[in-house]
């Protein structure tokens, strides 16, 4: 049961946490945006298709990614070591994260997509997924870290 | 002159509410628990439950569109927070959103 709740927490971390971050990366880089006068030839990248391709991964990848938290819940209940700090710091901003995602990121790119956002929005979109990234980096660093863990592996 | 007053989604409401409940449900479970029996396997998961409700709660009060500033800081208060929430977002919209 610990190996099986493990695996699924990891492999659920690489496989829907990772396209997230790379699609919330991307996703201003590609949208199409007003051309306020100004256009560089990365700006032919951008395209409405792209957009909501990277759109719908942010979305559907997320929810799935509902997934790492759970079998990590249950990882450390079965383990009998939940009260233990590290474990505590990583879940109260992996919910930050979740939240971040839920509530901020994919609302502001639908609106990215239903109306051409300017650069200043598009610099607002980047900083969210950047913010998420660091969030995640920072969790997986408890994770391998664990400071406070009593347990002996 | 009903317009759709903004605020949270109707199903983000029922999904706090639902939060709430459980919130208040699982430490009554654990106060409970704590005054009778004392078995240390309720308090292993009712507690952790507990927690973890009230930190979905605190995070959907601080990052959910719609809802004001004052919602925000009393939603975040443990057992009542979300309740409070809810009851202020329905009676303002009852009041036609003008409260």
């Amino acid at each position: 049961m610990e190996a099986f709740l493990l695996v699924l927490h990891v492999v659920a971390g690489i496989l829907f946490v990772g396209p997230v971050a790379v699609a919330s990366s991307l996703f201003p880089r590609y949208v199409p945006k007003t051309d306020g006068g100004v256009s560089s030839p990365r700006d032919e990248d951008r395209s409405e298709r792209v957009a909501l391709a990277l759109h719908r991964v942010t979305r559907v990848y997320g929810v799935l990614g509902i997934v790492v938290p759970i079998a990590g819940i249950l990882l450390s209940l079965v383990q009998g070591r939940f009260g233990e700090i590290w474990i505590i710091i990583a879940m109260i901003i992996t919910a930050v994260a979740g939240g971040l995602l839920a509530f901020r990121i994919v609302p502001a790119q639908a609106a990215a997509i239903a109306s051409p956002p300017e650069r200043r929005q598009l610099g607002r979109l980047g900083t969210l997924a950047g913010v998420f990234n660091l969030i995640w980096a920072a969790v997986v660093i408890l994770m391998v870290v664990r400071p406070g863990s009593h347990y002996v592996s | 002159m009903n317009t759709q007053p903004t605020g949270p989604t109707r199903s983000l409401l029922t999904v706090v509410a639902v939060l709430a409940m459980l919130e208040l449900a699982s430490l009554t479970a654990l106060l409970v628990n704590l005054f009778t029996v004392h078995l240390r396997p309720i308090t292993q998961m009712t507690g952790p439950l507990h927690g973890v409700v009230y930190l979905t709660i605190v995070v959907i009060m601080i990052f959910a569109p719609g809802f004001r500033r004052l919602d925000r800081f009393l939603g975040v208060i443990p057992i009542v927070g979300g309740a409070l929430a809810v009851t202020r977002m329905i009676r303002a919209r009852n009041s036609g959103g003008q409260a």
